[in-house]
């Protein structure tokens, strides 16, 4: 079905090869599933597949890939549309209409398939992803999961042999992670030949027929899945998580564990940092004869000095709009919220500067100096530092977060990755005593997850408090003192980690 | 959070019921005559003109509240502003802020202040007229925007013949609307998490804080769009975008019999109108006159 012969490719603005030598035969109906840590050339890989290398970028390909016998650069992206469908990470950057049908039917307009056509196909592509109800509904009212459902069903009404997808759910909760994988899995038992790209491969190596180990643009490994626990040493040299289900999921925690609150703690005699009480909060206006729709609904959660609270729960549980409570970003409805003993409705988001410091979800937001080491003076600067202490507290992190190569960078030019640790940096230079960080783990391989966490664990040790908002409950459960899960505005679970892994055996992160 | 004011509205009104295209029309006729019309009672009539389309439409109050708020301030502003700075002559003045003669005219840089500082009251007529020009076609290109969807604005520009690729750079670009608002409000709120305070007195009164926060506030914005417009691309051209010259329309928008009367209505008064104002404006200048159209250049002078 695919066959990439001797690939090697170079972008024409680097220096280094995105691939080298490159060789790869995937069968028809396999579910292949592609890893690697960041900048291993993954992405550049599956660009290949539908002709976008070498058609539509700048760059030198040497090599060949065939997709059923045809060679990719004698055949336009047009063609190739139709053999490999291609899925991308963020569901937003792939949505073009506001009405699910219409983006459904995109690709098929495109290709001037007949209108009976475009409706038969659409129809039977939302039915595939069980999105077929929404098919008149707008997409902006859509959840990430719901979303990616109808990206991945744009791709399947063109009817590919083989489904491409670039970390699909990457930006998706666990819910809507589930959703997307289910679709997938169901295509797996249908017989369409899938690669998928994920770092989260505990969660899909059940599924996978057949794993592909990328380093540095080479295949590291190439085995089936079946095999793969001989291979953990490789993983773990490389950075990677090791891909095996752990004996810990997320419903099984909140099974075991919901409605406790604050169970066992011993923090009642610690100084408290933040405390939230009894907060209820709406984008809306409170008006007569009309009930108001809380998206906070009765907060109460103390964070105490020292410690990291991980805050986990669906997309449009509140937890983000918890978080911009804390940073005096918001102003509850009812009730109140203490930030190191200021209340928040009295203090506004510029006095709370340097007390608490938000890493956004959306780092590169964050960057708006013209170099990494104007970026990272930028908080101290404004906090009338002196120049002599601005210089000491930039150089000090820019050689934790490894960036003093590309000090005189500008952060907008800069790598993913880079931009990530430029914010990080940016925020950790005010020495704030609260760190706010917003999915900081979305999209990240664990290697930089681990060094962000065990960085977060040594600034507790000094007594900064940190609340990470995440997904990835494998990560809150191996680096967090206490975990809470919000549902419907609501916490319905406060406990403390030890807790859990005391009572459940831990499975090993890298 | 969804942003209701960047997200269109369909409401049961007359005005739903046109066709895109006769929207577009009339949105470029009342954009032309707001250029050739000079009289103010010509453009106030537009103006109102524009308003009975507003509340024909029905859309939500909140974005009337809107509409009203942006008029007002663009129409007050520059009326005053006009009023103050007002140069022509005859000029009449209603109110002195600064006595005329207080200052000498052979005084540097500040001797043509010898006439004093004054409110005009031809300045409030400039400015009104100079001011209605503007909110005409905003508010109606506003009242669009906020009725039809995306894709309905993308059809209306492919049937008048735009090139499919930009009505559909148009289009991607009105879908992004709401999530651009929402990036610049992180950056913002993440400045002043780091004890930035945009527009502080010293930098507003020596411009470069301004310069400053829109730079900054820019920049990032500009470097994810970018970013994404990429992802997108990728995203499109994996799905065969402009694969062939012609694409197949699921949608059909179809011009109704009072599309075409209503369309015609516009197009042939704003060809009138902007006939009257060349043969007034030949009669004016002398190059051309013709005793036959004394009425039309009396009319012209008098109402438009």
């Amino acid at each position: 079905m695919i066959k990439i012969e001797n690939v090697s490719y170079k972008y024409s603005t680097r220096e280094t090869w995105a691939l080298q030598n490159v060789n790869l035969h995937i069968k028809k109906g396999e579910f292949v599933l592609l890893t690697g840590s960041t900048g291993c050339g993954k992405s550049t890989l599956l660009k290949c597949l539908n002709g976008i290398i070498p058609n539509e970028t700048t760059g030198s390909l040497y090599g060949n890939i065939f997709i059923k016998g045809f060679n990719t650069r004698e055949c336009p992206i047009k063609f190739l549309a139709q053999k490999v469908g291609l899925v991308f990470q963020n569901p937003d950057d792939q949505i073009f209409s506001t009405r699910i049908l219409d983006e459904v039917a995109f690709g098929l307009e495109n290709l001037c398939f007949k209108e009976s056509e475009i409706l038969e196909r659409a129809k039977w592509a939302l039915e595939k992803v069980e999105m077929i109800d929404y098919i008149n509904c707008s997409t902006n009212a859509l959840s990430g999961g719901q979303k990616q459902r109808v990206a991945l069903a744009s791709v399947l009404a063109l009817k590919p042999e083989i489904l491409v997808l670039d970390e699909p759910i990457s930006q998706l909760d666990p819910k809507g992670a589930k959703e997307v994988l289910e679709v997938i899995k169901k295509l797996s038992d249908e017989g369409m030949t899938i690669i998928l790209v994920e770092h989260r491969l505990h969660e899909v190596i059940s599924w996978a027929d057949r794993i592909i180990v990328m380093n540095a643009g080479k295949i590291e490994l190439d085995c089936s899945t079946k095999e793969v626990t001989k291979h953990f040493e490789l993983f773990k040299k490389l950075g990677l998580r090791i891909p095996q289900k752990t004996n810990i999921d997320l419903k099984f925690l909140l099974e075991k564990n919901k409605e406790i609150i604050n169970r066992g703690s011993v923090n009642k005699e610690r100084e408290k940092v933040v405390e939230i009480k009894n907060v209820f909060f709406s984008y809306e206006k409170k008006k007569r004869k009309k009930p108001v729709k809380w998206i906070l609904k009765g907060i109460n959660l103390d964070i105490y000095k020292g410690e990291i609270l991980g805050i986990l729960g669906n997309n449009g549980s509140g937890k983000s709009t918890l978080m911009y409570h804390m940073a005096g970003l918001y102003k509850p409805c009812k009730g109140s919220v203490f930030v190191d003993g200021k209340d928040t409705k009295k203090n506004s988001p510029y006095k709370l500067a340097g007390t608490v410091g938000i890493l956004f979800q959306n780092a590169e937001l964050m960057l708006t100096c013209d170099t990494v080491y104007d970026e990272i003076a930028f908080g101290p600067s404004n906090l009338k530092y002196s120049k002599e202490k601005v210089n000491e507290v930039t150089k000090k992190y820019l050689n934790i977060l490894e960036l003093n190569d590309l000090k005189e960078y500008h952060p907008q030019t800069i790598s993913g990755g880079q931009r990530l640790r430029c914010a990080e940096a940016a925020i950790l230079s005010m020495n704030p005593k609260i760190i706010l960080l917003d999915e900081p783990t979305s999209g990240q391989d664990i290697l930089h997850i681990k060094k962000l966490m065990q960085l977060c664990r040594r600034l507790t040790s000094s007594g900064t408090s940190v609340a990470v908002i995440t997904h990835d409950y494998e990560v809150a459960l191996k680096y967090t003192d206490r975990i809470v899960y919000i549902e419907d505005g609501k916490v319905i679970m406060d406990i403390e980690t030890k807790n859990i892994l005391d009572k459940h055996k831990e499975y090993q992160l890298l | 959070m969804r942003n209701e004011f960047v997200e269109p509205e369909v409401t049961e009104s007359i005005f739903s019921y046109l066709d895109i295209r006769t929207k577009m029309i009339i949105l470029l006729c009342l954009a032309i005559l707001g250029m050739i019309l000079s009289d103010w009672k010509a453009l106030l009539i537009a103006f109102l003109c524009v308003w009975s389309i507003v509340f024909i439409s029905k859309i939500s109050w909140k974005k009337v509240k809107v509409l009203i708020i942006l008029n007002l301030l663009t129409i007050w502003g520059i009326m005053w502003l006009q009023s103050i700075f007002f140069d022509e002559y005859p000029r009449t003045p209603l109110l002195y802020i600064l006595s005329p003669n207080i200052v000498d005219p052979s005084t540097p840089v500040i001797g043509n202040l010898w006439e004093g500082i004054a409110i005009y009251y031809e300045g409030f007529i400039y400015g009104m007229t100079q001011s209605l020009r503007m909110v005409i076609p905003m508010t109606f290109g506003m009242l669009i925007f906020w009725t039809e969807e995306p894709i309905g604005i993308l059809m209306g520009l492919n049937k008048l013949k735009l090139p499919y690729t930009i009505s559909f750079m148009v289009m991607t670009c009105l879908r992004f609307i709401p999530i651009t608002f929402s990036e610049m409000k992180v950056t913002i709120n993440s400045q002043k998490l780091r004890k930035y305070k945009p527009f502080d007195l010293k930098g507003t009164i020596f411009i470069y804080g301004i310069y400053k926060t829109i730079v900054q506030t820019l920049v990032p914005l500009f470097s994810n769009c970018i970013r994404k417009s990429m992802n997108m691309a990728r995203s499109a051209d994996s799905r065969a975008f402009r694969a062939y010259n012609e694409r197949t329309e699921l949608r059909k928008i179809e011009m109704k019999s009072w599309d075409w009367l209503l369309s015609s209505i516009v197009v042939l008064l704003t060809i009138v109108i902007g006939i009257f104002k060349l043969f007034t404006y030949w009669y004016n200048v002398g190059i051309y006159s013709n005793s036959s159209f004394l009425f039309i250049y009396w009319f012209t002078n008098k109402y438009l």
